[in-house]
């Protein structure tokens, strides 16, 4: 089966067929860049996507562990509930519960006068009731001690908890108590903290070597005459951002002993330079200065609480908009400056985030202390419409530096 | 700006070293398509996608091989990718049909300027043209064919002896008229 297997004789084929050129029609590149911006757009946003539920997951991971530590560490404490009346009763006839507390002597006879108890109860230790109770529970506001009527001395429990049996005489039994005697406690009052932050966060400033293909809408008459132009149907222009300054005060105020809950307000700023190429040795130089200020609220558990150091976790979210722009813009003909001009742009949208940080601090001195926090920032909202603030240009992690006065 | 240069600005996402490459490379990927697809209308979408996907498969050039040849590869299998997509290819033939019926040792069509045998390609049903590039220009076995174009081996060769047919039909013909408007 002649030149079915090889391609002997069809070399020449090849030589003739393989090299030949065609031209490409003018329109073709603009085509081509149109779908590679919008490839690069659809890639842009997918990646928002992925970083936006990872944020979402660690979130509600970082949440759930500091709930499950939480519960974790206070389940202990639910148990001054235990001895309620009901248990009281049911465990009183051996007077047992109370042997079990922090060295709370059963056989002192106070405990059997029918005096009200929390002034006359003692601990071995000398610790009135009234002093030992909140290193048991500190969230009991109100103590039953039931009296049940008392066994005769000797009882079968008693010698089996190794409690040596009254000798009448000695000691006079109480007067059985056929109902409860309840025993006020004071309140112990929980201080929660709050705290007032001063910090400046440094984020640093992405290469945007990647975002150039981003299709840049523009605001300016001169680019918005150009766009109109024939054969200029899309400006490109290279943004690049410097200077990133933010300045913030938050309160965060205590709600159980490892939480907290976090709410302030910040202040951005940030140089932007652009320049867009146009025609032949034509083009626009365009420095700008944004503002913009933010507010956050967020949640924050500290899981290491150790001496003057803390650790802690958080996750929040903030907002910042767009207050001021103002540029610079220069136009070149060929290097050479043909029109200066300064602008105010007009207020933007607002960029909203989802936060996950974490960070440490140390008490430098009675109610100061420096922290520091290493965060994660993803985008979840973009409604900003100009190219100067593209949250694109910053990094989406960040660092921040502050002081925090408590009030304790 | 050599090659090199170019993908590297390329690969950090550089639209003017992307369009110096696309002016570079795309008349020579045009003649590319020209031959695979059946109009210029045709040609054009799969130059579009070629070079979309140049552009996206970019960080996998490692610079191993000239860029065109690269290049080149990208687009032949794109075209034979969306004709694969397409269904065009028909069932396999009878081969035993088209054996030794066909003989380009006459190098009748070597005659022809490249523009007219490309344009007699184009009028080849969608299957032979695509065989026949793919075998007779681009030096694929008909195995590596039938991978491509996801047909059997004996349907690559039965699409290829329709094709070298076709064409020796076209050309026969054409040669005739000419005999006739000479004599």
């Amino acid at each position: 089966m002649h030149g079915l297997d090889n391609h002997n004789d069809n070399g020449w084929l090849s030589d003739a067929l393989g090299e030949q050129e065609y031209s490409v029609s003018g329109s073709s590149w603009d085509r081509l860049s149109t779908r590679l911006a919008a490839l690069n757009r659809a890639r842009a946003r997918r990646r928002r996507r992925k970083a936006v539920a990872f944020a979402g997951i660690t979130a509600v991971l970082i949440s759930a562990g500091s709930l499950t530590a939480y519960w974790w560490n206070t389940s202990g404490l639910g148990k001054g509930d235990v001895y309620t009346q009901a248990e009281t009763e049911g465990r009183s006839g051996s007077n047992h519960y109370l042997s079990d507390h922090k060295g709370l002597d059963p056989l002192n006879p106070a405990m059997y006068s029918g005096e009200p108890a929390n002034q006359q109860i003692h601990s071995t230790d000398g610790t009135s009731l009234v002093e030992a109770l909140p290193l048991i529970e500190r969230k009991i506001t109100s103590f039953e001690a039931g009296f049940a009527p008392i066994k005769q001395p000797g009882s079968e429990v008693d010698r089996m908890n190794g409690i040596p049996p009254f000798e009448l005489g000695d000691v006079q039994p109480a007067t059985p108590v056929s109902t409860s005697t309840k025993i006020e406690l004071p309140t112990t009052e929980r201080r929660f903290q709050t705290r007032f932050s001063l910090y400046s966060r440094i984020l640093p400033v992405n290469d945007l070597s990647s975002a150039k293909n981003a299709e840049v809408q523009t605001t300016d008459d001169v680019e918005e005459y150009l766009v109109q132009m024939p054969g200029v149907n899309q400006v490109f222009s290279t943004p690049e951002f410097s200077n990133p300054i933010e300045i913030g005060l938050s309160v965060s105020q205590q709600f159980s002993r490892r939480w907290f809950v976090d709410a302030g307000a910040s202040w951005m700023r940030i140089n932007s330079s652009s320049r867009t190429p146009f025609y032949k040795g034509t083009q626009t130089l365009r420095e700008s200065v944004v503002n913009q200020v933010g507010i956050h609220v967020g949640l924050q558990y500290e899981f290491i609480q150790k001496g003057r150091f803390r650790a802690y976790a958080s996750t929040g979210l903030s907002a910042y908009k767009v207050t001021r722009v103002r540029s610079r813009y220069e136009q070149y003909v060929n290097d050479e400056v043909i029109h200066r001009s300064t602008q105010n742009d007009q207020p933007q949208g607002t960029t909203s985030f989802i936060d996950v940080a974490a960070g440490a601090s140390y008490n430098i001195s009675g109610n100061f202390d420096v922290y520091g926090e290493g965060s994660i920032r993803l985008q979840q909202d973009r409604l900003l419409d100009i190219d100067v603030p593209d949250i694109s240009g910053f990094s989406i992690s960040g660092f921040k530096l502050g002081v925090r006065y408590t009030v304790k | 700006m050599d090659d090199k240069q170019l993908v590297k600005a390329c690969k950090k996402g550089n639209v003017k070293a992307q369009k110096a490459l696309y002016e570079r490379y795309a008349p020579k990927i045009k003649g590319i398509c020209m031959r695979y697809a059946a109009n210029a209308e045709e040609a054009e979408d799969i130059l579009q996608e070629a070079f979309i996907r140049i552009f996206t498969k970019m960080d996998q050039y490692n610079f191993e091989g000239p860029l065109g040849a690269w290049i080149r590869r990208i687009a032949v299998n794109t075209s034979a990718e969306i004709y694969r997509k397409e269904k065009k290819v028909r069932n396999q033939a009878d081969i035993d049909d088209y054996s030794n019926q066909f003989h380009f040792t006459d190098h009748i069509i070597a005659d022809l300027n490249a523009k007219n045998l490309t344009e007699k390609i184009n009028a080849l049903p969608d299957g032979y043209r695509v065989v026949f590039n793919l075998f007779a220009v681009e030096g694929y076995s008909h195995k590596e064919i039938g991978e491509m174009l996801g047909v059997s081996e004996n349907t690559s060769k039965s699409q290829y002896c329709r094709a070298r047919a076709a064409l020796r039909k076209m050309i026969e013909h054409e040669i005739e008229v000419f005999n006739a408007r000479v004599g």
